[in-house]
């Protein structure tokens, strides 16, 4: 015998979960007379710890004695292990939780116990048991108070921009921000290329969750008509899983250009050359479009080339522009990966070995449990599949986040001063005045929605410094 | 007497499912501890395994002990939890387990130290252990099933468990042996 498998055999001998003769072999290998211990025996448990040479007397194999030894002393050392005490309260805790769920228990109804007043305690009343739970509800409730006092300005606020409105003016209150939100285009993956390489993983990216929504939505029905067997979606029953190092790489780029609309448009005809599309673009003026001739605008996207032409398109669009930021990463995502793709294939099987046990099982009850079980098991091969396909399309597109600001011009010059100048000073003279008007009024309307708090307490205020004075006199 | 008590449970009688569980309560909280790593998360866990059994007791068959069905639920609650939260899986060296007694070294007084020194080494290097391997050994050691339970429990053949336990000793004695140097408490 080597002194691997007798390793390995020795855990098992002192557990008593060996053969005889698998015993033998192991008692021969490590120099142990087999009178020493009956093999009804074997598991040890009356060993004396404080002898040490009670297992490992007489010749053998130095290196597994040393190893049975060690065992021995950990063994001994979790010989009079007890469990754990319950916390204080665990048991009138569980109490009312099984008192709540009495109600789920199919046959409750035949149980007199059931006839009493239901209790409705359980899970609130668990809830106010735990200290560390009333305390969270405590700070939970401050926290409300707070972001309603925080609110409530606002609320008056507003009630002002209303009244404001209403009464004709159409100024906003106080803050009159010009670059506000309908200066504001977005667009989400406004651009794919029509054909090409990258529609195949744009339409996986685009079918997966469906399929996964599909799955979800058979399972149940199926489930129910006990038909569950062999309709596991194809969607998850891959077994392609990827091969070899697998990396994610990512770059982010700002950039000062000349031009926002041109250089928009030569990064997209970039990208559809290369096989890639925009997964995400927003623009945004930089200046109120309706006070300036050609406002300036910036704009963000988020562009997914193939893997291996991300670097040439990356260079192409430096070019377009002033680069003031650039910056290329990559992480490796091969272990997660590996562990993932280990986890589904163990899950299939588990589901496989179910769907077995489902064919022959017959009680009800039985069924109902697999049938649950599956689900689970199903649910979680989706979701690990679903991160797999997220990794893979990670690694095959490159993901580049670029940022684009407009200038006048790039290099610097003297520009001419804008004949609008007196108009838009004018312009924000009245912002100003009708800004203070909007907070004057915000005022008088938070007074008076107030009253019904001030005017009382005001009242009792003055009553108490009149009776105060009142008495002093007297 | 434990055939009764479920037939009453199964008929919904709380009293009686208290009864029955009175005996396995501490060995539920000490499985759902070791696997979760604190004591908030492991009463929540114990509670949803025994509420959950209640629940389910109907479709309990007597072909296993009512025990090993009970610690396979726990161990699926606990296990659901932790996927759900996906966490790495950390132990809170202070909550050292209780000891019963000293054994005989209780009249040496520094024997009795160095036993309770070694204990208190093992049950930390246990804490390091991944969850597979603390689950592992809490149901070994402390609750002392057979590795046919212990297959039944954690739903693995029995050959995993014999190569899981070699392995997480083995482990075991390489945290000892890491932290507390070759030779010191026997290893």
């Amino acid at each position: 015998m080597t002194c691997e498998k007798a390793k390995r055999l020795i855990d098992a001998a002192f557990d008593g979960a060996l053969h005889e003769d698998a015993y033998r072999d192991v008692c021969a290998h490590l120099g142990m007379h087999l009178d020493m211990h009956t093999l009804e025996d074997v598991d040890f448990s009356d060993i004396d710890c404080s002898d040490p040479k009670t297992i490992v007397s007489g010749e053998g194999c130095p290196s597994c004695r040393a190893y049975a030894a060690q065992l021995r002393t950990l063994k001994c050392a979790l010989a009079d292990w007890e469990p754990e005490r319950l916390p204080e309260g665990f048991e009138s805790r569980l109490h009312d939780g099984l008192m709540a769920a009495r109600t789920d228990v199919p046959d409750a109804s035949l149980n007199p116990q059931t006839a009493e007043s239901p209790e409705k305690p359980s899970r609130w009343r668990m809830l106010v048991n735990r200290p560390w739970k009333r305390y969270s509800l405590a700070l939970a409730g401050a926290a409300v108070l707070l972001i309603g006092v925080y609110i409530a300005p606002h609320y008056f606020g507003d009630l002002a921009n209303d009244y404001a409105a209403r009464a004709g003016h159409g100024v906003g209150y106080l803050s009159d921000t010009f670059e506000s939100t309908p200066h504001e285009t977005t667009e989400t993956a406004l651009f794919v290329p029509e054909s090409g390489s990258d529609s195949d993983f744009g339409a996986t990216l685009k079918e997966a969750p469906m399929e996964a929504k599909k799955a979800d939505e058979t399972a149940p029905t199926e489930a129910a008509a006990g038909k569950a067997i062999g309709t596991a979606p194809e969607a998850a029953q891959r077994s392609d899983f990827r091969e070899g190092r697998l990396m994610i790489k990512t770059a982010s780029l700002n950039m000062e250009v000349e031009g926002y609309a041109d250089v928009e448009a030569s990064v997209k005809a970039l990208v559809s050359e290369a096989g890639g599309y925009i997964e995400n673009a927003s623009t945004q003026f930089l200046e109120d479009p309706s006070r300036t001739e050609k406002p300036l605008k910036t704009g963000r996207m988020q562009i997914r080339i193939p893997e291996g032409a991300h670097e040439k398109v990356f260079g192409d669009i430096k070019a377009l522009g002033r680069v003031m930021y650039e910056n290329m990463s990559a992480s490796d995502v091969t272990t997660a990966y590996r562990d993932t793709a280990s986890e589904v294939q163990n899950l299939r099987i588990t589901e496989d070995r179910l769907r077995n046990i489902l064919k022959d099982a017959t009680i009800m009850a039985d069924i109902l449990d697999i049938e649950r079980e599956l689900t689970r098991i199903r649910g979680d091969i989706e979701q690990k599949t679903q991160q797999l396909g997220h990794w893979e399309a990670l690694v095959d597109m490159t993901t580049i986040e670029l940022h684009l600001v407009e200038v006048r011009a790039l290099k610097p010059s003297v520009e001419p001063i804008d004949a609008g100048l007196l108009d838009r000073a004018g312009e924000a003279l009245i912002h100003t005045l009708n800004g203070i008007r909007g907070g004057f009024e915000a005022v008088v309307i938070g007074i008076i929605a107030l009253s019904p708090f001030w005017i009382p307490l005001g009242a009792l205020i003055a009553l108490g410094i009149w009776k105060f004075k009142r008495r002093k006199r007297t | 007497m434990e055939a009764t008590l479920i037939q009453k449970s199964i008929r919904g009688d709380v009293d009686s499912f208290e009864q029955l569980i009175s005996q396995y309560m501490r060995y539920v909280y000490t499985l759902a501890l070791r696997m979760m790593g604190n004591e908030a998360d492991a009463e929540d866990m114990a509670q949803e395994a025994l509420i959950k059994a209640f629940r389910s007791i109907s479709s309990y068959r007597e072909e296993a002990k009512f025990s090993t069905w009970l610690y396979r639920i726990t161990v699926n609650v606990c296990k659901d939890a932790l996927r759900a939260r996906k966490q790495t899986f950390s132990y809170d060296v202070e909550t050292v387990p209780a000891y019963a007694h000293a054994s005989d070294s209780r009249y040496d007084p520094l024997a009795a130290y160095e036993e309770k020194e070694q204990k208190k080494m093992v049950h930390a290097a246990i804490g390091k252990l991944p969850a597979e391997g603390r689950t592992i050994i809490v149901l070994r050691e402390l609750m002392g099933h057979s590795y046919e339970d212990i297959a039944v429990i954690l739903d693995i053949p029995v050959g995993t468990v014999r190569s899981r336990i070699s392995r997480s000793r083995n482990a075991l004695k390489h945290i000892l042996i890491e932290e507390y140097g070759q030779g010191k408490g026997g290893f």
